[in-house]
């Protein structure tokens, strides 16, 4: 286990954006997603995404009772507790925190 | 990548980043807090600031769900994981590294007690299912986001009948936070950037008190930088308009009316504590929950004695005032010298939300705005 955001010579490590930047060199970033399924939270990187209260999309693959078998953009499964949104069908995408899906997402969103 | 690219097209943001200019009335000052860790992290990780004038000032807020846990609780914690050889302490990542007075979990880990990091309260539920000699214990923090998790965990080991698992219970809530912040001497606001996450769950109603008391705009808004800063865009066009009002930039997510189901275990399981510390705030009433009366079973706190002994900071750490907003990460005596990620003195480095840690990660060379051409 090492330390998040290791400073070495040279720079901070992760740094995204830089003097002449702003947004531009941070396109193509991946997304901070959730860990494969059974994968224990991680300090590495870029912190414990549960400590950061960051939720991730994910789409539903297989419907059970009271879980879900959902896939991320990077194709990362996890196994999710859907009791806080309702019945789902496969294809619904699902804001998931901590293993737990606390919003079902508009297809296209709401905007 | 679907809800990621369209979020951080660099064309996009100089538009919005030159609405924003736009509208910024000359000679005025803007203070906007961004009250949730992750929109602090978002702003340093991308350089949102960059993007703004010179006029609009960003204020770091207490939503890091790991810098306001006062060094007590974490004393607590390690009390009974070293008192009870039978404890399996169970908690997130971040919390392994905060620091309490007498070391933090990790520190603990080396001197013989057990404690695990896991990513779900629902991992921490099955070890319990997995070890039923041994008695298993979640450190729940977190705001609104996080405490849903907990709760239906808390009521899977009531229906599975698991007798070896409880609940340390830290979860804080939103909306207290925010009025100390609003009754707070120190700090002169001008609009907050209101939590996306936390929202999902409690929705944009809550907020309602901050316009129509304070006079001061809330815009919820989503985690792309995107998002950030149309989200500024909105609270400038209310002050353009002589508007004041809650909006929901973060719409695709967030339902103005929150997770009914969530909010509905939420309250069968926890129950507001009549006060609760914070780091930084001190004791704010209401802001805290504790396990309800009808899961006392599963309340660690009934199970075992809690010294509860209130620990100050170090006298060097400023995460207080860093927490309230009255001090810039860099402008504390110990940033980036005695306090880094790797040997934290305060939470604010410890968690990647801190604006502390987030601002030691991605911009600490460059303390002044990059002034982005837009």
């Amino acid at each position: 286990m090492t330390a998040r955001g290791t400073a070495v010579d040279g720079g901070p490590a992760g740094m995204d954006h830089s003097a002449d930047g702003g947004l531009l060199p941070v396109l193509g970033t991946p997304p901070r997603t959730a860990p494969d399924t059974g994968a224990a939270c991680s300090i590495d990187d870029d912190g414990c995404i549960t400590c950061g209260d960051v939720a991730v999309a994910l789409t539903v693959e297989e419907v059970g009772e009271y879980d879900a078998v959902c896939r991320d953009d990077a194709g990362r499964a996890e196994t999710v507790a859907t009791e806080l949104v309702g019945p789902l069908t496969p294809g619904d995408r699902v804001l998931v925190h901590a293993r737990v899906a606390l919003e079902r997402l508009a297809p296209e969103g709401r905007h | 990548m679907r809800f990621v690219d369209e979020y951080r097209d660099p064309d996009l943001a100089r538009a919005l980043a030159a609405r924003v200019a736009s509208l910024a009335e000359p000679g005025r000052h803007y203070k906007i807090m961004e009250v949730c860790g992750g929109h602090t992290h978002a702003i340093y990780r991308f350089g949102v600031h960059d993007f703004l004038p010179e006029t609009i000032e960003l204020v770091h807020g207490p939503g890091c769900p790991v810098c306001v846990i006062p060094m007590g609780r974490v004393d607590d914690a390690i009390a009974i994981a070293e008192a009870h050889d039978d404890v399996i302490m169970t908690c997130f990542g971040d919390m392994m590294r905060v620091p309490g007075s007498t070391g933090s979990f990790l520190d603990a880990n080396a001197r013989g007690a057990d404690i695990r990091m896991v990513y779900s309260p629902l991992d921490a539920l099955r070890i319990a299912r997995d070890n039923p000699d041994r008695q298993v214990i979640f450190y729940a923090i977190g705001f609104e986001t996080t405490a849903p998790s907990t709760a239906l965990t808390l009521v899977r080991a009531k229906r599975e009948g698991i007798t070896n698992f409880s609940v340390f219970c830290n979860h804080v809530t939103i909306i207290p936070a925010i009025k100390a912040i609003l009754d707070s001497p120190d700090l002169r606001l001008d609009a907050f950037i209101g939590p996306g996450h936390v929202s999902t769950v409690i929705g944009c109603r809550p907020y309602e008190f901050v316009p129509a008391r304070h006079r001061k705009p809330v815009v919820c808004a989503g985690f792309e930088p995107l998002d950030v800063l149309e989200s500024i865009a909105w609270i400038m066009q209310q002050f353009a308009d002589g508007r004041c009002e809650v909006e929901n930039q973060y719409a695709r997510v967030v339902p103005w009316d929150g997770n009914q189901q969530a909010l509905a275990v939420m309250a069968d399981t926890f129950e507001l504590r009549p006060h609760f510390e914070w780091r930084g705030l001190g004791f704010i009433s209401h802001s805290a929950l504790k396990v309800s009366e009808r899961y006392a079973d599963f309340d660690t706190e009934l199970r075992y004695d809690v010294p509860g002994v209130r620990v100050a900071d170090p006298k060097s750490c400023q995460c207080g005032e860093v927490l309230k907003g009255v001090l810039k990460p860099w402008e504390c005596k110990v940033f980036g010298t005695a306090c880094t990620p790797e040997t934290p003195i305060g939470t604010c480095m410890v968690s990647s939300e801190g604006a502390c840690a987030a601002y030691y990660n991605y911009g600490r060379y460059a303390k002044k705005r990059l002034h982005v051409e837009v």
